[in-house]
């Protein structure tokens, strides 16, 4: 076998598999069941945090968006806090006026997560911002559960996460 | 014997017939580059709204390995625009010297760092598999291009192959001696 057979031979098993490798590590596009990450959004809630004040009920949530498309930022357009017995939903103007602070993380670049008052939480892709809302309910101690609604979405997709007021 | 003769004549192929490629991933590298550093160069400037460094965190969520770097990246705004700076320059060369031929199989090595590079965006397609296709294709179409020297036919390698020969980056070196300029 000459030199130029070799060579093509090694480059072209280099090239199927650099293909063929990252398009099953991207979209399981080989085998198995097919993925695509970017179609729909899915925000996550990383930490979550619930405390008593005086003018109402202080909660901090970390959100992150980790799938989706990178074009637009996910929204979540409502906030539902309840357990077994009660249930108080925030609409995304209510989202916006009572979130009192955002921090956004260090890697965050000029692309800013925010609230605001028709998308509610409003997260770009691959961000992660801390959100500090003073909710004006003296909500009784117990453990919540934290719903965001991401419209378009089914369900299984919101963002859920478990928080207890002490 | 002469090269004429080593060559089987059906499978031979006129380099002539490569331009196309030679062009195709040219282009897409010095458009890349053009409208990051001289069409609209706030595109580079991380003050500004239309900052690229804002791409890079959309490609976290699925970037796998390339995490850590990205993040690294990120969290360190100089690093952050003196890579994508750097980048868009050498997307610029890079593309510039294939469409023109100069230099064309260390650009064509240049080009398929960058396509290898761009995996951690790959997972990005909301309509279809669009980054990694992009990915796929310019990762071939640069290795069929380093193999082929294709800027030796109508490109300015024709000049440089004729007077100097085959031309390694160094010739003493491994690896470096297996890459060649033109």
């Amino acid at each position: 076998m000459d030199r130029v057979t070799i060579v093509a031979i090694v480059f072209s098993i280099l090239v199927a598999g650099w293909i063929l490798g990252t398009g099953q590590w991207a979209y399981g596009n080989v085998v198995g069941t097919l993925v695509n990450n970017s179609k729909l959004p899915k925000l996550q809630i990383t930490y979550a945090k619930m405390t008593s004040t005086g003018n109402g009920t202080e909660l901090i949530l970390n959100i992150t968006d980790v799938d989706g498309p990178d074009a637009y930022p996910a929204s979540g357009t409502m906030l539902i806090i309840s357990n077994s017995t009660y249930t108080l939903v925030l609409n995304s103007s209510q989202v916006a006026h009572d979130t009192v602070k955002i921090i956004q993380a260090p890697w965050n670049e000029n692309k800013k997560d925010s609230v605001n008052w028709y998308s509610g939480f409003v997260i770009v892709l691959g961000s992660e911002a801390q959100f500090h809302l003073i909710i004006p309910v003296h909500l009784s101690p117990g453990t919540y559960k934290l719903t965001i609604v991401t419209p378009a979405v089914s369900q299984s997709r919101w963002a859920t996460a478990s928080v207890t007021l002490s | 014997m002469s090269g004429k003769e080593l060559l089987n004549p059906g499978n031979s192929t006129r380099l002539e017939y490569l331009w196309p490629v030679r062009f195709a991933v040219g282009w897409m590298y010095l458009d890349g580059g053009l409208r990051k550093a001289v069409l609209k160069p706030a595109k580079l400037d991380p003050n500004s709204s239309s900052f690229v460094g804002g791409k890079l965190v959309n490609f976290l969520p699925h970037a796998g390995p390339f995490k850590p770097f990205l993040l690294m990246t990120l969290e360190n705004k100089s690093l952050d625009v003196t890579f994508l700076t750097v980048f868009s320059y050498i997307e610029l060369l890079v593309g510039l010297f294939l469409v023109i031929g100069l230099l064309s199989r260390l650009a064509s090595l240049g080009a398929l760092a960058m396509a290898v590079g761009f995996a951690p965006a790959y997972w990005l397609g909301s309509t279809c598999e669009d980054e990694w296709q992009i990915g796929a294709l310019l990762t071939a179409g640069s290795i069929t291009l380093m193999l082929a020297a294709p800027g030796r036919v109508l490109g300015l390698d024709y000049f440089l192959y004729k007077k100097f020969g085959d031309r390694p980056l160094a010739k003493n070196v491994p690896i470096l001696k297996w890459i060649k300029l033109w």
